[in-house]
């Protein structure tokens, strides 16, 4: 059962650089549910081919529930959504949003947070560094971006006490070492990463090499899924056949054809979407299914058939 | 003894010690086989707390732990009582349990009497009478790392005390 | 029609506790078959239908008194059965501000809330207290924050912090658990301290439960119904004082069972809390003694079928086994045997 939907108006839309803008969000008819920092929204967006369902983090500080802000950067090889939200979207449009779920929560047993961000991968820190200031919470902020491009929220990130900031600007060569910043942190530090895979992965690898358990890492996998190769599928129990194009997954082709099935992060992490199929290929895109179960499951969010062979789903 | 329970806790074998940079060794004095075995596999450069009384004070565990950094690996043999005392130090210093690997090496135990809240050590019998209340307790499975203690329960609610 | 508050009764030494006939109209008995069936059976907390147990997230119901009278002799007891870890700091501050809001919002002719920024003010009419403070700061409560709002309300409260894909029991009021001890299973993950439970580990229960629970979302609480019984209305059950309350159950008899022996119903309640993103596990406790219970004859016909076919594992760990042949006896009169139990 998906929760029930909440209508917000989009308030205010500023231009944060060229490829990144910020999405103001008022509730039109209820007050807008609390949430933590980390939390994200799917937003629903009706572009003209079909409706998709993006995944955001909010930014905004969770003690104001007077609204939610979102930033959203421009992508190239995106499906469509974030182009409709830049090039369509207008102030006083009206869209749809889920409640806040939150699959990246700050650890309450560390004693200092790490937060490493990559470009866009800042917004969930900003919800972070709100809270973590506000209660005295002690933490270290590492951002790189581009400047000139992804530079967002740089200005608005002053170091306090209990919480130092470090920027690296890759057009002026500035270079992040993950081994400096992970040596010498005290026994209760714990590292969250939000960004590019690769950066995600150097972190993992050099987290690795100075023996930090996978315990201590956490980080914000879940990104819009990548579009692929059409291909078929059938579904054993309803004796359907559907088309999934190139640029949407299969769990939005089978809500197109009425079929809902749970869902929280539409990324391939938090489990919820987990559908048994009976036989095809499977291009298996996410961070959640054990190999073990990946000849008889799949994550219809992000996962998707082989273009040459149909794909039969056990639904 | 009865059947183990999901919170019943599990110790490590020393084959079971995972790799990492760096140790740091707890070890209960009296010089037991396992700790000689621990000494020899363990690297040479492994930092080592042994405090001379079976009963120690952990918090000068802590003094070690404020040293280290995340790499380190903790490995707490003693008695229960011991590597429960010395592992609840070091969660509290930040040490995840996936960094730590617990020996238990001597029998030694403690129970908590749910009804006057006391720990006190016991052997491997299921049965006490409780040293603060005087409830005679039966011993149960159930295990709490934070108290680092078996539940102890009155035996027989139709006589709590046992015959007087 | 709207509750009355009943003066206080007590659910020790006389146990003056008794429902009333509306009481026991809207008692949540907990068995939907005419068989007994071991499952999950989570769902979610959507309002229910008016003046029933499930109208509201908390219910207040006619012994509101009582219970908030006993919570406070429990405590001046053993004030450790309500425990905060350092890190529930904001999981608390969390339910004081869901259980306000809900109640100010449900209950208008008893409870108020005002807010002005962090600058509150608490209105409890039903108890006659009236308490400025400011959100966030817990030297401005008599009480720190989650002993200070459960101390006002009926049911159990224990917060459960999520975190390395588990929860963990860290904080909570627990004055009137079915046999088990806050002090002891506090720092527990979900695992552990369910693991006296029998049988239902090997059957996965709690592996699915878990994660079907990690998913709670704010704004959709779940629910579900436990079961267990009590000799006489006793709320405080708990391990702490088993050895003052466990020699009961030895002395029922046929003669005194309809009086004494009671069905006890949990009504469980899991709530995101928005802030900490910490879960709430809230117990509501109902008792009705069996006597009370026949009036209504298919609860009755239902619950001798149920103990009948309890197996013997889940009587042993509810505590009954003792006096069950008793009772499934005396129970036996309501029952048709051949027939359904039919309303
Ligand atoms: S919706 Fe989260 S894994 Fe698919």
């Amino acid at each position: 059962m998906s929760p029930s939907p909440i209508q917000v108006t989009v308030s205010r839309i500023e231009s944060l650089t060229p490829v990144i803008k910020e999405f103001t969000l008022t509730a039109q008819d209820r007050a807008l549910p609390g949430f933590s920092p980390g939390s994200h929204i799917q937003l629903q967006l009706p572009t003209p081919s079909r409706t998709l369902k993006n995944a955001y983090s909010l930014l905004s500080d969770p003690a104001d529930l007077s609204c939610y802000r979102i930033a959203v950067r421009l992508q190239e090889s995106s499906r469509g959504g974030s182009r409709y939200l830049h090039e369509r979207v207008r102030e006083g449009d009206h869209l749809q949003i889920t409640p806040p779920a939150n699959l990246f929560a700050p650890s309450s047993r560390a004693q200092h947070h790490i937060l490493i961000a990559g470009g866009i991968g800042i917004t969930p820190f900003m919800a972070y560094r709100t809270e973590m200031l506000r209660q005295g919470i002690s933490h270290e902020l590492h951002y790189a971006y581009t400047g000139g491009l992804t530079h967002a929220y740089v200005e608005a990130l002053q170091p306090a006490p209990n919480g130092q900031v470090t920027t690296y600007d890759s057009r002026r060569g500035e270079r992040m070492s993950i081994e400096q910043i992970l040596s010498g942190q005290p026994l209760g530090a714990q590292v969250y990463i939000c960004g590019p895979e690769r950066l995600l992965q150097a972190v993992q690898q050099t987290a690795a090499d100075l023996g930090w358990p996978e315990a201590r890492l956490h980080w914000e996998a879940f990104a819009a899924p990548e579009p692929g190769q059409p291909f078929q599928v059938h579904l054993a129990r309803q004796d359907k056949t559907l088309a999934v194009g190139a640029d949407e997954s299969l769990l939005e082709a089978l809500e197109a054809s009425e079929i809902d099935l749970p869902n929280l992060c539409r990324g391939g992490v938090c489990g919820q979407c987990v559908t048994p199929y009976l036989s095809g290929q499977v291009e298996h895109r996410d961070n959640y299914l054990p190999p073990s179960d990946q000849s008889r499951a799949l994550m219809p969010c992000v996962s998707r058939g082989a273009c040459n062979s149909t794909l039969v789903l056990d639904l | 003894m009865s059947h183990a329970i999901p919170s019943t806790p599990r110790y490590t074998t020393l084959a079971e010690i995972p790799k990492a940079p760096r140790y740091l060794l707890a070890l209960q004095s009296g010089d037991t086989e396992v700790a000689r075995q621990l000494l020899q596999r363990l690297p040479y450069e492994t930092r080592l707390w042994q405090p001379e009384e079976a009963a120690a004070d952990v918090s000068q565990l802590n003094t070690l732990l404020q040293a280290c950094h995340p790499g380190t690996h903790l490995c707490i043999s003693g008695d229960e009582t011991f590597i429960w005392n010395c592992r609840n130090q070091a969660q509290a210093a930040g040490l995840l349990d996936a960094e730590m690997s617990l020996i238990k090496a001597a029998d030694g135990r403690q129970a908590y009497c749910v009804h006057c809240s006391q720990l006190q050590p016991i052997s491997q019998d299921d049965e006490v009478t409780c040293q603060h209340c005087g409830v005679q307790l039966t011993i149960r499975e159930h295990f709490s790392k934070r108290l680092g203690a078996y539940m102890g329960v009155c035996l027989n609610a139709d006589q709590p005390y046992g015959e007087r | 029609m709207p509750t009355t508050l009943k003066p206080i009764e007590s659910y020790r030494n006389d146990f003056s506790f008794r429902n009333s006939p509306e009481a026991i109209k809207r008692f949540p008995f907990p068995f939907p078959e005419d068989q007994y069936m071991y499952s999950v059976n989570i769902e979610p907390a959507t309002p229910g239908a008016p003046g029933s147990v499930y109208e509201h997230w908390f219910d207040i119901d006619e012994h509101y008194r009582s219970e908030v009278a006993e919570r406070a002799q429990v405590l001046s007891r053993d004030p450790d059965r309500c425990l905060v870890m350092p890190h529930m700091q904001q999981a608390a501050w969390d339910t004081l501000e869901m259980l306000m809001t809900h109640l100010s919002q449900d209950y208008p002719q008893w409870f108020s809330l005002q807010r002005d920024g962090d600058q509150w003010l608490w209105i409890n009419r039903a108890l006659d207290l009236q308490q400025a403070f400011t959100f966030g700061d817990a030297s401005s409560l008599p009480y720190e924050p989650l002993e200070y709002i459960t101390r006002q309300i009926q049911g159990d409260f224990a917060l459960l912090d999520q975190r390395e894909n588990n929860l963990w029991m860290d904080a909570g009021m627990v004055t009137g658990p079915a046999d088990w001890s806050l002090k002891f299973d506090a720092g527990m993950s979900f695992t552990e301290w369910h693991a006296p439970v029998p049988m239902a580990h090997q059957m996965g229960v709690f592996d699915r439960a878990l994660k079907y629970l990690m998913n709670i979302q704010v704004d959709h609480p779940v629910r579900r119904l436990n079961w267990t019984m009590t000799i006489n209305p006793r709320l405080d059950t708990s391990s702490e004082t088993f050895h003052e309350w466990g020699h009961e159950r030895s002395s029922v008899t046929a003669e005194n069972l309809a009086k004494l022996v009671h069905l006890r119903v949990e009504l469980q309640f899991l709530a995101r809390l928005p802030r900490s993103n910490a879960l709430m596990f809230s117990i509501r406790t109902y008792l009705i003694s069996l006597e009370e219970l026949v009036t209504q004859p298919q609860w009755a016909c239902r619950l001798h079928r149920v103990l009948r076919d309890l197996p013997d594992e889940l009587a042993d760990y509810k505590g009954l086994s003792q006096y069950r042949p008793l009772v499934v006896e005396w129970l036996r009169q309501f029952d048709p045997e051949m027939a359904a139990c039919s309303a």
